[in-house]
């Protein structure tokens, strides 16, 4: 009797615990991401320290080798909202060359955008600015009109950085492209003098525009960065080379209507936190928040821009 | 080399020699690419495949060149000798044991995979005589379960949950 | 002499704060830990530490990740000794006489060197990191893709040296790795290569389990097919007294040490060339200089010393680049780096003004880590040989769990695993015709350096290779590749001509 008053008292308490507790999420959340070290990998671990605390569960953050693959990772988990994927728009890049195997846009949903940044700034040695006597993009213009294909820019494939070098090289600026690979890479390169056209990340060239030894002639942007506000942007010097990194949250298609809620609603809060914003500046982020929705309509008319410019036909399902 | 050896040589070199031209031919097979570089994505495999061949074909004609001149009686000798026929099943119940554990990891989990993986392994490293069944028992029962909770709670890894997820939903 | 007194300030905090000694003692002892399990790699020690520092403030959380950054460095080379597994890739030339020396008895003589020379080799690195820095690392800069590949090369051809008498063996072994190197994206053009479809394969085969594969699963196959082999075992050692080796015994190499701290700082200054092309270099530096180099392999002091002072070494090095231009020198540092931005620390060339604070306080936590290192594993060493009396063929299994756990974890693929059993199988095969897994395992890490840089040189160059030849650091690696490879093919033949002569 005393055994069966026991049992029924923990069935009790088993079941109170079950309707007090939040119904999502009840378990650690899983968030797939691209490998560490990267700044993919760095504001992804932003951002699940936050979902921690907005969420009040263990948000696991998950290396893998690449964007692409945590994209896939994300799409082939079950679909019980306890598997997310955190990636930047560089993913899209690579669906719209063809080199994915999967639709990165429609072949999952899309929670919400989290956070933008200009994803490239063109810089020039402040040595080979005096040599030439170029101090301004349009300079830079003019010189390589002058000189065509002499100067070398960095670039990479399938990135934010070789999509803005194909936007310059569109817009007529004549110079030969060298993959140096990533942007410590191409650092290490331009410092060393080759290739003198950097175009990268802000933050790896900010201290050497500091002391001078860089000249930083535009951003790749529609507006003035608020992290170099007296270098020019591209657009208001008449040049239509824009193309942000742009990251979001994926969860795989399917996924319970109440998961997808309840992230977009904390993600917004945290971009609405101050100190969320702080943290961002430290990558040269801002938050860019848009729902469930509208985000997945976001990147779609990014993807299709892409296509239309002529970057590539896109996923094609065989 | 050995005479011993030339044997085994012969037929690794041959397989490796054949697996590299599969791999030089594949690099006909890879996607075509509009490179910013003056050499593509199969340049550096097909000269590493080439250059496997050539070696791989080199070391099977010298072990071959060895093996031919040995004595006769010594080649009888080394062909009719027998391998030991127990470690070459106990080698191939090791790899299909791994490759098994392999396949079931993603559904079981690593709480349900390991143990009997860990038992497989003690009792096929040690000579039946001298099997602890007690001891494996424990040892692959619980190493994992420590193992699992230690880097969930202290790491925040998450180790595969298989099919324990829903017991394991509260964590 | 602004800098020193911050460093020396910065010493005086460290010591005087019980938060910083207990995390920097409890994470080294970590990373120590993880570092000797074979599967979890110094990427992914600092990767599991990461989460830990987030809520702490930027020293403390400096302390964290350093500390474990130096342990695991270190801590890779109990198990390269002991059970022939590198428990890092750095430790990989360790275990060539490390564990020869433990089956001969010699067990806790060996870690007991390691770990001393371990310590030694980082101190001699953080002491040049500390009054050189700046100055150093405009030397990274001299190097660019033609540099790189050159030493790719370079290397590749010294690792024939330590295939054995074959060369032809030794230079097929280091192919193969660089096959292996080949399947997944390629570095540059991000072609997919020899996935056959299965997109798992996308990123490669993975560092983490073809290693660990290689020398694990060819171990533990050994002890399925050798029931009654007991050579296997490592033999019973006392206790050890000291470091296993006098004063003056290890004052006396003094060469070999500060030539292979030298090359493990250079070495880790380059980014990209990592660890286990600075231990091999070092290594084969001290085999050709040697009056008998047919010692080496066999358990030998000198191969010991120079293998493990590189390594260590070489995390003083590749702090350079990080801290003084922003550009992680490794894999790790890069980690290490994106803890810092995460922090709010900047690296880069005003980080010695700016923020020089920190700058210094990093070069104090690396300096006093090191000195928790040592005391730690030498107070556990003799729990450590105590611990591996324990039969092998339970140790092994406990292992292979511990692989499981590390070929999954790198990249949270399931394909990882399978690579990891695959590799080894095709290891322990490949072990059995006289082809080296050390070299395949070479091969494999240096295929990337050369592919990649080549691709970007000739992308500079606009296709020309005979640019290499305005390089003059670049040609001289080049010559010496020539010249190595040449002289191993001669030594091989000479070696062939005297035993066809002896008998």
């Amino acid at each position: 009797m005393k055994k069966i008053f026991a049992a029924a008292a923990l069935v009790a308490l088993c079941a109170a615990t079950a309707w007090s507790a939040p119904k999502y999420p009840r378990m650690a959340i899983t968030l797939n991401t691209h490998k560490a070290g990267t700044s993919v990998d760095t504001n992804a671990r932003i951002l699940a320290r936050y979902l921690n605390k907005e969420l009040k569960t263990n948000v696991i953050v998950n290396n893998t080798s690449s964007q692409l693959d945590a994209a896939r990772t994300t799409m082939n988990a079950a679909p019980d909202g306890y598997t997310i994927g955190f990636v930047n728009n560089s993913a899209i890049i690579r669906d719209v060359v063809g080199a994915t195997d999967f639709n990165t846009v429609e072949d999952m949903d899309i929670v919400a955008t989290v956070t933008q940044g200009f994803a490239s700034w063109i810089a020039i040695r402040a040595e080979d600015a005096k040599k030439w006597n170029v101090y301004t993009l349009k300079d830079l213009f003019a010189y390589c009109e002058q000189h065509p294909g002499e100067l070398l820019i960095s670039s990479q494939r399938n990135t934010n950085t070789g999509v803005a070098v194909s936007q310059l090289i569109s817009a007529g600026l004549k110079v030969t492209p060298a993959d140096v690979g990533s942007t410590g890479d191409r650092l290490t390169n331009f410092l060393a003098g080759t290739p003198q056209i950097f175009v990268g990340a802000y933050q790896y060239i900010r201290q050497y525009v500091q002391m001078g030894e860089v000249v930083c002639l535009a951003s790749c942007s529609r507006v003035r960065s608020k992290y170099s506000p007296d270098v020019p942007c591209t657009f208001e010097l008449g040049y239509e080379v824009t193309f942000p990194s742009v990251y979001y949250v994926m969860i795989p298609k399917g996924a319970p209507q109440e998961a997808i809620d309840t992230l977009s609603t904390a993600i917004k809060k945290i971009c609405e936190n101050p100190k969320y914003v702080k943290d961002l500046e430290k990558s040269a982020q801002e938050p860019f928040y848009q729902p469930y929705g509208e985000a997945a309509k976001y990147l779609a008319d990014m993807k299709q821009n892409m296509i239309s410019l002529g970057m590539g036909p896109g996923y094609q399902k065989k | 080399m050995k005479v011993q050896e030339a044997k085994a040589n012969m037929l690794a070199e041959g397989i490796i020699a054949v697996l590299a031209a599969g791999f030089y031919w594949e690099t006909y097979h890879f996607a075509e690419d509009s490179s910013l570089n003056s050499f593509g994505a199969a340049f550096i495999p097909r000269l590493v495949g080439a250059l496997v061949f050539i070696f791989a074909l080199t070391l099977f004609f010298q072990a071959r060149r060895v093996w031919k001149n040995a004595p006769d009686e010594e080649r009888a000798k080394l062909a009719a000798g027998k391998s030991s026929k127990g470690a070459l099943t106990r080698a191939f119940l090791f790899i299909a044991l791994m490759l098994l554990a392999a396949s079931l990891y993603e559904y079981l989990g690593f709480m349900l995979t390991m143990p009997w993986l860990m038992f497989g392994l003690f009792c096929l490293a040690e000579k039946p005589e001298k099997r602890r069944y007690g001891l494996y028992l424990i040892l692959s029962a619980v190493s994992p379960v420590i193992v699992f909770f230690v880097f969930y709670y202290c790491f925040s890894l998450l180790l595969p949950v298989g099919v324990l997820k829903p017991i394991l939903t509260y964590l | 002499m602004g800098g020193m007194n911050i460093f020396f300030e910065s010493i005086g905090t460290l010591l005087t704060t019980p938060t910083y000694l207990v995390m920097m003692a409890a994470f080294t002892a970590l990373g120590i830990l993880f570092g000797a399990l074979p599967g979890i790699s110094v990427n992914m020690a600092l990767i599991l530490a990461l989460p830990l520092t987030y809520s702490m403030d930027t020293e403390t959380a400096m302390c964290v990740l350093l500390a474990c950054y130096i342990g695991a460095m270190s801590g890779g080379l109990i198990s390269a000794i002991m059970l022939n597994i590198p428990g890092t890739g750095s430790s990989i030339t360790t275990t060539f006489d490390g564990n020869p020396m433990a089956r001969q008895g010699r067990g806790g003589e060996a870690m007991g060197i390691g770990i001393l020379t371990s310590f030694v080799g980082g101190t001699l690195s953080f002491i040049l990191l500390l009054f050189v820095a700046p100055l150093i690392a405009k030397v990274a800069l001299r190097f660019g893709p033609w540099e790189y590949f050159a030493i790719g090369v370079f290397s590749i051809t010294m690792i024939v040296s330590v295939s054995g008498d074959s060369v032809v063996k030794g230079v097929l072994a280091s192919l193969i790795g660089m096959a292996f190197a080949m399947t997944g994206a390629d570095p540059v053009n991000g072609v997919s290569r020899y996935n056959f479809g299965f997109h798992a394969l996308d990123g490669g085969i993975p560092t983490t389990a073809l290693m660990c594969g290689m020398f694990a699963i060819p171990e533990m196959l050994k002890l399925v097919m050798n029931l009654d082999d007991t050579s296997i075992e490592v033999r019973q050692m006392e206790p050890l007294r000291g470091f296993g080796i006098s004063l003056g015994d290890y004052l006396r190499r003094w060469k070999t040490i500060l030539r292979a701290a030298l090359i493990g700082t250079y070495v880790g200054i380059l980014p990209g060339v990592g660890g286990s092309s600075a231990s091999l270099l070092a290594y084969l530096t001290e085999k050709n200089r040697s009056k008998h180099p047919e010692t080496f392999g066999q358990g030998e002091v000198d191969g010991l010393i120079a293998s493990e002072t590189s390594n260590n070494a070489c995390v003083g090095g590749a702090m350079i680049p990080m801290l003084a231009l922003g550009v992680p020198g490794s894999s790790t540092a890069a980690i290490v780096l994106s803890a810092l931005t995460l922090h709010g620390v900047q690296c880069g060339p005003l980080a010695f003004s700016q923020d020089a604070d920190i700058i210094y306080l990093i070069f104090a936590i690396m300096f006093v880590a090191n000195f928790f290192m040592i005391a730690i594993e030498r107070v556990m060493l003799n729990g450590y040989l105590r611990v591996l009396t324990l039969p092998r063929r339970i140790i092994m299994v406990m292992i292979m769990m511990v692989c499981f756990v590390g070929a999954f974890s790198a990249r949270n693929n399931y394909t990882d695993v399978f690579v990891f059993i695959l590799g080894g199988t095709a290891g322990f095969f490949l072990q059995k015709i006289g082809i080296g897994r050390a070299p395949i395992v070479m091969g494999y890490i240096l295929s990337g350096i050369i592919e990649s840089n080549l691709a970007r040189a000739l992308s500079i160059s606009r296709g020309s290779f005979w640019a290499i030849s305005s390089r003059p650091i670049a040609m001289a690696f080049i010559v010496l590749a020539v010249f190595s490879l040449v002289s191993s093919l001669y030594k091989s033949q000479k070696r062939a001509r005297a035993q066809k002569t002896a008998s």
